[in-house]
């Protein structure tokens, strides 16, 4: 028994019968429909038109005309171009590179000399930036190390003498950097001639104890100030900073770093038993705090004595 | 002739699936894939002809075509290696042929544009059916100017309803083979056919009228 179907259903498998794309039964209920229904069947009759129309338009080459040739050549064009992107492929490049091993030595060797040269050319780059004090990176590097010697900090103002032991200790140990001590309370300057004198110097303390920069801020010599140095006054007291060396500032939590100071060296004679002869040393720099010498002025002996009196501040 | 490629452009492909692929075209690929040049001059002979037709119809520039085609035979070549036979090798190509259409699809609308012919032109070009179809000689008249009415509309639909009708009406393929050759479910074949034919027939009876 064939099924009776409407005209919604069977314009939905219009395309579908046209095409040979509908089930057997699907195509014979359209069949039944199309035999007594004109509109769907003039709509058959348009597609099958409209595939006719596009089949006559067809472009296709045909095969007996000029086309066909070209076409033809088709395939000995597609053959070239592969062969040609084999030959220019990577793989076969990279082995005709060593298909001549003479070539190999020099082309290494050539190699070789190039990253030699770069990695020097770029060494001496590095190092040239490093070395220049001007250049940025030395200015960001200093910055980047505070308490290096390129960027000394201040010693705290609290610093204090511990009473026992001699040793400076921070009175706030949540704030300041110790004051460094001469460790050999100046032995150096015994050399200086035999008349009271005074000079006060900026330094810088580095880490290792040692002064890496100084400026003589002033200099006094027999109560007078002497418009100019002596000759041999210069070199006795660059000799005698020179060999200086002083235990390092430390941060409260122990790091050692470097720091700006001004150090007041002073030889003063005191004669016994008249204890006015003793001279204060005048500060340079306020505020001063002393630092005690090695031994304390009240317990010098009763007779003619040199006394080399250091003191320094921040 | 030697080996033509050397397992550069064309990889071993293995072991394959070849449900959809029968023996001869199965050693066909086989041969190409081990690099053989007379095989790979086999493949381009036989399918230059359905691979240049589709560009033609699709791109509607002769030049074009041909080298759109010549693309395509690099493209199969350079990944023979990955096909497994879930289609036909027809409908694979095929299949290249529309993504690379689709890629110049923009540029071909604006050069093609430029360079529509008139409805005299192409009935003088195309105006000789007797060798093309068996139709009735009335239907024949009928269909000359018809079917440069219905190209000039094919041309102004969108690409893939264009691309669905070209490859049923003219390639005569099947609705599944379409959605592979398309990269689309059956169902959404047959909504374009339908559509496309909306359009066309709305352009016939516009030329009844």
């Amino acid at each position: 028994m064939i099924p009776y179907v409407g005209c919604e259903y069977a314009r939905e498998h219009l395309d579908g019968f046209v095409d040979g794309e509908l089930s057997v039964d699907e195509q014979v209920a359209v069949e039944s429909h199309l035999r007594w229904c004109r509109t769907c069947a003039a709509r058959v009759e348009d597609l099958q038109l409209i595939g006719d129309s596009i089949r006559l338009g067809s472009m296709a080459p045909r095969a007996d005309g000029e086309e066909a040739q070209t076409v033809s050549h088709l395939q000995s064009s597609v053959l070239i171009r592969v062969r040609a992107e084999e030959e220019l492929s990577f793989g076969t490049r990279f082995r005709e590179m060593f298909t001549d091993m003479r070539l190999l030595w020099p082309a290494l060797g050539a190699t070789s000399a190039v990253t030699v040269g770069l990695a020097l050319a770029l060494s001496v780059l590095h190092s040239t930036t490093l070395e220049r004090p001007e250049s940025l990176a030395m200015m960001l590097e200093s910055l980047s190390d505070p308490g290096g010697d390129r960027n000394p900090l201040m010693p705290g103002n609290n610093a204090r003498v511990d009473r026992y032991t001699g040793n400076y200790v921070d009175s706030d140990k949540a704030g300041g950097i110790s004051v460094p001590r001469a460790l050999d309370d100046g032995a150096g300057f015994e050399t200086m001639p035999e008349e009271d004198a005074s000079f006060a110097v900026a330094a810088v303390v580095s880490r290792e104890g040692r002064i890496s920069n100084y400026e003589l801020l002033k200099h006094e010599r027999s109560g007078r100030e002497s418009r100019g140095l002596h000759a041999n006054d210069v070199e006795m007291l660059d000799a005698a900073l020179r060999q200086s060396r002083f235990s390092p500032a430390q941060t409260p939590v122990g790091r050692v770093v470097a720091v700006n100071m001004v150090w007041l060296i002073e030889r003063i004679t005191v004669q016994t038993p008249d204890p006015h002869a003793l001279r204060v040393a005048p500060t340079v720099v306020a505020p001063v705090r002393q630092v005690p010498p090695a031994e304390s002025l009240e317990e010098a002996p009763l007779k003619r004595s040199d006394r080399l009196q250091t003191l320094t501040t921040a | 002739m030697g080996t033509l490629i050397s397992g550069g452009l064309v990889k071993n492909a293995g072991a394959v699936a070849w449900s959809e692929v029968d023996t001869q075209e199965a050693a066909l690929i086989a041969r190409c894939n081990t690099g053989d040049e007379t095989a790979c001059a086999d493949l381009v002979s036989i399918h230059q002809r359905m691979v240049y037709s589709l560009a033609l119809h699709l791109l509607g520039d002769r030049d074009e075509a041909l080298d759109l085609s010549q693309e395509v035979f690099l493209r199969v070549f350079r990944t023979l290696s990955s096909f497994r036979g879930q289609s036909a090798l027809r409908t694979w190509i095929y299949r290249i042929v529309i993504n690379q259409a689709r890629n110049r699809q923009r540029w071909w609308r604006r050069r093609h544009r430029s360079s529509q012919v008139s409805l005299d032109d192409h009935l003088q070009q195309f105006g000789d059916v007797e060798s093309k179809t068996d139709v009735l000689p009335d239907r024949q008249l009928a269909s000359k100017e018809t079917s440069a009415r219905i190209w000039q509309a094919l041309e102004r639909l969108p690409f893939d309803q264009r691309t669905a009708l070209i490859l049923r009406e003219i390639d005569g393929l099947r609705y599944d083979e379409i959605a592979f050759s398309l990269g689309v479910a059956v169902g959404t074949v047959k909504s374009r056919l339908t559509r496309a034919r909306q359009s066309l027939r709305a352009e016939l009876l516009g030329l009844r009228t």
